[in-house]
């Protein structure tokens, strides 16, 4: 164990899985407060849009990747408040065309598309250290924007109607939560790929959920069990030599599943 | 000497899908009045409500609160909504929702909450009769004790117009004469608007009363009269009491 931390890759690996479990405990934990959960996977289906256009273009196909999230996040939060859609639609809509354009780039990219399996189920072990210097940004970046919004983020998510009563800019306040979740779902993409994301996005905070008396707290909680999560999968596929992405999240499913059974056992939270 | 309405509107119309939900309506309600308005469920009541309060636009008409624009000057109301428009499975503790209600008064883009505003949270919430379960998680609470917490939410900024969309659909008798008794104490300090389908919670200390069916029945006094009911209800209905200014209307079963 200690002669895996030997290894750059797998040092980076490990603060890859930390950095992420801190995005996803803060934004997981609004995407399970306020169900956004389908919406989550619509962005992160788009994102495949963008890793087609980045192979296309010979750019970082995460760069291209953070485009589409951020832009399928605001025109689904725009076409719902403007266009009287459900969100449900708009989240079908921008699932598969996020997903079509991705794999009409691929076709159009002359040559072999190399670690797209990567992008579509995560590998971890394989995080280059630039994509750390990105992944901590964009964590510093949502830790800030969440610390300044706090109370009205908790308005909004908590009574919607009520919210707009009080006069706080409930649509911009929306739109801004949409593009931290695109922030988010391009972080993780990394660490256990776009098909992948909903899970580790939604798994640690719903667990915290059942334990947690406020937001704060339940983000708390959430962050650590991405911690144990990530760190517990990245070991487990390292020793057994299987798929980091899927490992991580049959840990975290594993959890969520064993929470579910005690709560039903003793019939109280936590 | 002419007293300006703190809420006022004039010929308002309102209709969705093609079906006219308000029809002309003129509504004032002045300082220190406890105005009810009653009607039949589906008569336009929370739509009413709603376009004072600006989260709906009406087709024509004007509405002025406090002197201004709805959008302007709604977070001075304090607002008890028909549906609980919530999560109650969200985790917040009794004391941060009733805080919410001062969420709106704060300029700073942090809108960080003081020990002061801990006080009138607690406070609000004894004026409810709760104030030991101001630490309790939403989840835990009964229905009865979530609808207190909701006007505790509506109180805490000490608002100077109450807007109450039946307040009492979600409780059990003994706890409904309390918050009539609740809300007679209150209408001394501020002004005060009920709807309500059940004409039988109207009583004595509303100082005005209105019907509404579509169309707005009312002639700026407490007294209900067979034709605004008639009106508002489309039937006959026999619990007037005459004779009996003080007490409009006595109690009724609920037929339906």
């Amino acid at each position: 164990m200690l002669q895996l931390l030997g290894y750059e890759f797998f040092r980076n690996a490990l603060i890859a899985g930390v950095l992420a479990s801190v995005a996803c405990g803060i934004i997981g934990t609004y995407v399970v407060i306020r169900h956004m959960v389908a919406i989550s996977g619509g962005i992160s289906h788009a994102a495949f849009g963008g890793i087609g256009l980045g192979y296309y273009l010979g750019i970082n196909p995460l760069l291209g990747a953070l485009v589409f999230t951020v832009g399928a996040a605001l025109t689904m939060g725009e076409l719902e408040q403007r266009a009287e859609q459900h969100m449900d639609t708009l989240i079908g809509a921008v699932w598969a065309t996020g997903m079509a354009l991705g794999i009409l780039f691929i076709y159009l990219t002359p040559g072999f598309a190399p670690d797209l399996f990567g992008y579509l189920f995560g590998n971890i072990l394989m995080v280059p250290a630039g994509d750390l210097l990105l992944m901590l940004v964009l964590v510093i970046v949502i830790g800030l924007t969440v610390g300044l919004l706090f109370n009205q983020f908790r308005a909004v998510t908590f009574d919607e109607e009520y919210a707009r009563v009080i006069n706080l800019p409930v649509e911009r306040l929306v739109l801004i939560l949409l593009v931290l979740i695109a922030l988010t779902v391009v972080m993780l993409i990394q660490v256990v790929g776009i098909i992948l994301v909903i899970a580790l996005l939604t798994l640690p905070a719903a667990i915290s959920r059942e334990c947690s008396s406020n937001v704060g707290f339940m983000m708390f909680y959430a962050v650590l069990l991405g911690v144990a999560f990530t760190t517990t999968g990245i070991f487990l596929s390292a020793f057994l030599d299987i798929p980091s992405g899927a490992t991580i999240i049959i840990v975290s499913a594993a959890a969520y599943g064993a929470v579910l059974v005690k709560k039903k056992l003793i019939r109280r939270n936590c | 000497m002419t007293e300006e309405p703190v809420i006022e509107v004039k010929d308002l119309w309102f209709s969705r899908n093609g079906e006219v939900i308000l029809e002309g309506i003129n509504l004032r309600v002045f300082q220190g009045d406890f105005f009810a308005i009653i009607g039949p469920n589906g008569g336009g009541k929370t739509t009413l409500l709603k376009v004072i309060l600006g989260l709906i636009p009406p087709d024509r008409g004007t509405i002025r609160i406090l002197g201004g624009l709805p959008q302007e000057k709604r977070h001075l109301l304090g607002y008890v909504p028909q549906l609980r428009t919530f999560d109650f499975t969200y985790p917040i503790s009794v004391r941060g929702m009733v805080l919410y209600g001062l969420l709106g008064q704060k300029k700073s883009i942090m809108k960080t909450f003081s020990a002061d505003d801990t006080v009138l949270a607690d406070k609000a919430l004894s004026i409810m009769g709760i104030g030991h379960l101001a630490d309790r998680i939403i989840r835990d609470l009964s229905g009865g004790e979530q609808q207190r917490v909701v006007i505790a939410r509506a109180l805490v900024g000490n608002p100077q117009v109450l807007l109450l969309d039946e307040p009492t659909v979600f409780v059990d008798t003994p706890t409904e004469t309390q918050f009539f008794d609740i809300l007679e104490n209150l209408a001394r300090s501020m002004t005060i608007v009920l709807v309500t389908h059940d004409i039988g919670v109207i009583v004595s200390y509303v100082t005005k009363v209105a019907c509404l069916n579509r169309r707005l029945y009312t002639h700026d006094s407490r007294e209900l009269t067979e034709d605004m009911i008639q009106g508002a209800y489309k039937c006959p209905v026999d619990i007037i009491a005459h004779g009996h200014p003080h007490r409009v209307l006595r109690s009724h079963e609920p037929e339906d």
